[in-house]
């Protein structure tokens, strides 16, 4: 459920593993009646039993020394705060939780995790988190779109048509596009205009009809060739303390990595990647993982489908 | 009180008026083409742009050019004169504006030409990257370090260009209380102790979740880490 500005509360509407909250329908709506200045997100977490027992040791599990908060994270306004939903102790159950996003602090999409965390220290046993705020445990992330994305946001990397038969610095050729990593701190994205009739289709702005569609099939094709090259690009660039020069590569990793190998830390991902991508053996299994993710996170299925029922009629 | 005034964003488009001649200083763009890329910002807010233009004014004259000092005797000024929500601040048009029509003057003064890729970012970044445009980095470091209108925290990180490369550097600056007890904790320490510090503290929140910090948690942290690499 959601309310703005104190309205009745709205039913969400979500389906079974849907993560995107789309209220940007909802808040357009509003300012064409004023303004809105704050939403409340309503909805319950979970504490399965079996994760009280996995991260407690047996004589904390009674009264577990844990809270229970969801981090709020805005990219936009470089906002990063978080709504306290269970002080110390938070036994296993399902617990109420109430987010007010406050329009001042938020634009675009803002992303909310569930975390988690001891609430005190304990001696080290090496089995289980001994230190006050380690994380033992966190959720799915959910992203609630504020803003409508506009034509005008910035890309995740920059993109331009060009003649590649008349640019000496791109790929000779047959190319429909060409990742250029010249400058590594942005890499940009060249689409080969020599192929007029798909990039006329490419810049076709309907959201319906055989055009569109394909549209969205080429472009799902193009972003399995960038994403795949970002990742790797991106896995290599990991330092032996974790980290990466680069914004890109930062989102990149934060995008990929945790789901890559199944973990909820990043920074075990991103360490685990490095490895992966630096020995030869283990190499061929990190491209296994990252087309399965990438599969996933494209979706070709999806923009086919519509392909074949909308554009194509079969 | 100066009169305030619209705040007004370049567009997309615009951006494409920014050539690598204007980046070096050696040309203008004309008004005209300008014009049609400057809209007002959204919801149409508004800034003591006035006192704004002293205070750069005052920059201009009193810092010899690249002087790094002179973010430190500003941005509080492009904070308080600039005081927008920061939804206004995540529009990048605002900064494109502010550095391309309003302040260039200021970017050249304060940042070498040394490449077209560098000064691009000078004038044109924005967004979640603290490092890029001119005017943007002051207003958002100010913004993570100013405490109920105190802007000491802000100076002393001004005056340490370590702390602003090594803590804005990092992806904890971007939650209040940590980069608020980060910077006080390290305000009078050396280059080497900030870098080893930060480097230290970053690592640790790979298990410690930075949210669930408060200001004095995240404090105690740094405090113990700072003990630890002195006494390596």
């Amino acid at each position: 459920m959601y309310s703005v500005d104190g309205k009745k509360p709205v039913d969400l509407e979500l389906k079974a593993g849907q993560t995107q909250i789309d209220l940007s329908s909802a808040l357009e709506a509003e300012m064409e009646s004023g303004d809105w200045e704050k939403v409340v997100l309503y909805g319950q977490l979970e504490v399965p039993e079996t994760t009280v027992e996995a991260v407690f040791p047996q004589e904390e599990r009674e009264s577990p020394p844990a809270k229970l908060y969801v981090a709020v994270r805005c990219h936009s306004t470089i906002y990063r705060d978080r709504t306290i939903v269970s002080k110390s102790p938070t036994d296993d159950g399902v617990y109420d939780v109430t987010i007010v996003l406050h329009k001042d602090v938020v634009r675009d999409e803002v992303e909310l995790r569930p975390y988690l965390v001891r609430a005190s220290d304990r001696s080290r046993d090496g089995q289980y988190a001994y230190k006050k705020n380690f994380r033992v445990s966190s959720g799915d992330i959910y992203t609630v779109v504020v803003d409508r994305p506009s034509d005008e946001q910035p890309p995740a990397i920059d993109g331009e048509e060009i003649s590649f038969s008349q640019a000496s610095h791109l790929p000779e050729g047959e190319k429909l596009y060409y990742l250029d990593f010249r400058n590594e701190a942005r890499p940009k994205l060249w689409i080969n205009s020599d192929h007029p009739r798909i990039t006329d289709v490419l810049q076709s702005r309907g959201s319906v009809g055989a055009e569109a569609r394909m549209r969205d099939v080429i472009l799902d094709q193009i972003s399995y060739g960038v994403w795949i090259q970002l990742l790797i690009r991106a896995g290599s660039a990991i330092d032996g303390d974790g980290d990466v020069d680069f914004e890109w590569q930062q989102t990149v990793l934060e995008t990929f990595a945790r789901n890559l190998y199944e973990v909820d830390d990043l920074s075990e991902a991103m360490q685990r990647l490095r490895t992966d991508l630096g020995e030869k053996e283990s190499l061929p299994h990190v491209l296994e993982l990252a087309d399965r993710e990438l599969q996933e996170y494209i979706d070709h299925r999806t923009q086919l489908i519509n392909l074949m029922e909308e554009g194509l009629s079969i | 009180m100066a009169e305030e005034q619209t705040l007004y964003r370049l567009t997309e488009d615009g951006r494409r008026l920014v050539g690598e001649q204007f980046l070096k200083g050696e040309a203008t763009i004309d008004e005209d083409d300008l014009s049609e890329h400057v809209e007002p910002m959204p919801g149409e807010p508004t800034a003591d742009l006035e006192s704004l233009d002293t205070a750069v004014d005052t920059v201009l004259s009193e810092y010899s050019e690249f002087e790094t000092a002179m973010d430190g005797a500003l941005a509080r000024g492009v904070h308080q004169c600039l005081d927008i929500t920061r939804r206004t601040a995540g529009d990048p048009g605002l900064w494109h504006w502010l550095a391309v029509v309003r302040y260039p003057e200021f970017v050249r003064h304060r940042w070498k030409y040394r490449s077209e890729e560098a000064m691009r970012e000078k004038f044109l970044g924005a967004g979640s990257d603290l490092y890029s445009n001119a005017i943007h980095r002051l207003w958002w470091i100010a913004e993570l370090t100013a405490v109920d209108g105190d802007y000491t925290v802000t100076e002393d990180v001004f005056t340490n260009q370590t702390m602003v490369n090594k803590v804005f550097d990092r992806w904890f600056a971007r939650y209040r209380p940590a980069v608020v007890a980060v910077c006080r904790a390290l305000s009078d320490e050396p280059s080497w102790v900030i870098d080893e510090s930060t480097r230290r503290f970053n690592h640790a929140l790979t298990n410690i979740q930075l949210e669930g910090l408060s200001e004095r948690e995240a404090e105690d942290l740094i405090r113990r880490i700072i003990t630890e690499v002195k006494s390596s």
